[in-house]
């Protein structure tokens, strides 16, 4: 261990004490080591003669009343019902819960869909026919009935179009929403995996962690249920 | 020699070491070497909490080599501690010498 790592142990360890503390351990330590190695001996030898640097850091917690164990980490990481444990068994059971629930939510979503749009292609050939029946029950004479006529395929054309462009511009904005959230995903998942480390390591992210993954999630679902009521109905309608 | 020995009366060494002068913690910890071999990590600690109990004071001097040094000075409350302490390892050594040749002469 060279100086550096054992600078880096020691301040890992104290970091429960405050700044003032922590800098004059650092400041003291340092000093000595650089004293020995210009007395002659190596970094590696000056460390080395602190003895075991467990111990030894432990006796300088204990100096200040602390007990060693509560910030070394080790019980987190090795002890089997640490709390970490519990919390990543807990965070699976309602990982577990929510992926069955948001399962069930896009079929019961799908269904109703699909239930709505067979009213309205049930309802719009009656209004077909209607029409159909209109224009054949009174066919349009003279010069004010072609105009009206003509008038009346205008609209329907504009209309038409209107219709069109709408859905066009539906699509294309459920594309670049879709392309928006899948861009979010990503930094949202390298995140979570960062913080599962935090986690892991003993450090209290269990909340930035759970908030991500929950990101994660309703993202991962809203595309879902976005691609599977949008484009499974549009490839439907093509066919 | 025995860890437990050493343990025992590393304290009153170093109390004992600054009466003479102040010292900074290296100087202290290469004093405290020549009487007995100790581990260089359980002098600080030693030195942080005697601080903290108001046996010793600290102050920043400069150094003609590197950053300042901190002194360690001994207060006259640790100079009470350390005259309690002297007395008790004197008794202590005393009875335990005198245990030790009467054991023998029982021999």
């Amino acid at each position: 261990m060279n100086k550096n790592e054992f600078m880096q142990y020691l301040e890992a360890r104290i970091s429960v004490l405050n700044k003032k503390e922590r800098e004059d351990i650092i400041q003291e330590y340092s000093q000595h080591i650089d004293m020995k190695v210009r007395s002659g001996l190596t970094e590696y030898e000056a460390i080395k003669d602190f003895g075991d640097l467990r111990e030894f850091v432990d006796e300088i917690l204990e100096a200040y009343n602390i007990d060693p164990d509560y910030m070394s980490g080790d019980k987190a990481e090795y002890t089997q019902e640490s709390p970490v444990h519990k919390a990543a068994g807990g965070i699976r059971k309602i990982a577990d819960k929510l992926i069955s629930a948001l399962c069930f939510a896009p079929k019961q979503l799908k269904r109703l869909w699909l239930y709505s749009a067979e009213r309205l292609k049930s309802l719009r050939p009656k209004e077909g026919t209607q029409t159909e029946e209109n224009s054949l029950g009174k066919p349009k004479t003279g010069v004010f009935g072609r105009l009206l006529q003509c008038m009346s395929s205008l609209v329907k054309f504009i209309f038409h179009t209107a219709w069109r462009a709408v859905v066009f511009i539906f699509y294309i904005s459920v594309i670049a929403g879709l392309g928006f959230l899948f861009a979010l995903l990503v930094p949202a998942i390298v995140f979570t995996a960062f913080t599962l480390v935090f986690l892991v390591t003993g450090y209290p992210a269990a909340g930035i962690f759970m908030v991500s993954v929950g990101f994660c999630l309703c993202t991962l679902t809203f595309g879902l249920i976005v691609f599977k009521l949008v484009f499974k109905r549009e490839r439907r309608e093509g066919i | 020699m025995n860890a437990q020995f050493k343990k025992g009366v590393l304290e009153l060494i170093v109390l004992v070491s600054v009466t003479q002068k102040d010292m900074y913690g290296y100087e202290l910890v290469s004093e405290v070497s020549k009487v007995i071999d100790v581990n260089e990590g359980t002098i600080y600690p030693l030195l942080k909490r005697l601080t903290n109990e108001h046996y010793f004071e600290t102050y920043l001097k400069e150094s003609t080599e590197g950053p300042p040094r901190k002194y360690y000075h001994l207060t006259i409350s640790g100079k009470l501690y350390k005259d309690k302490l002297r007395a008790e390892w004197e008794e202590f050594a005393q009875k335990v010498s005198a245990f030790l040749k009467e054991s023998d002469t029982d021999e």
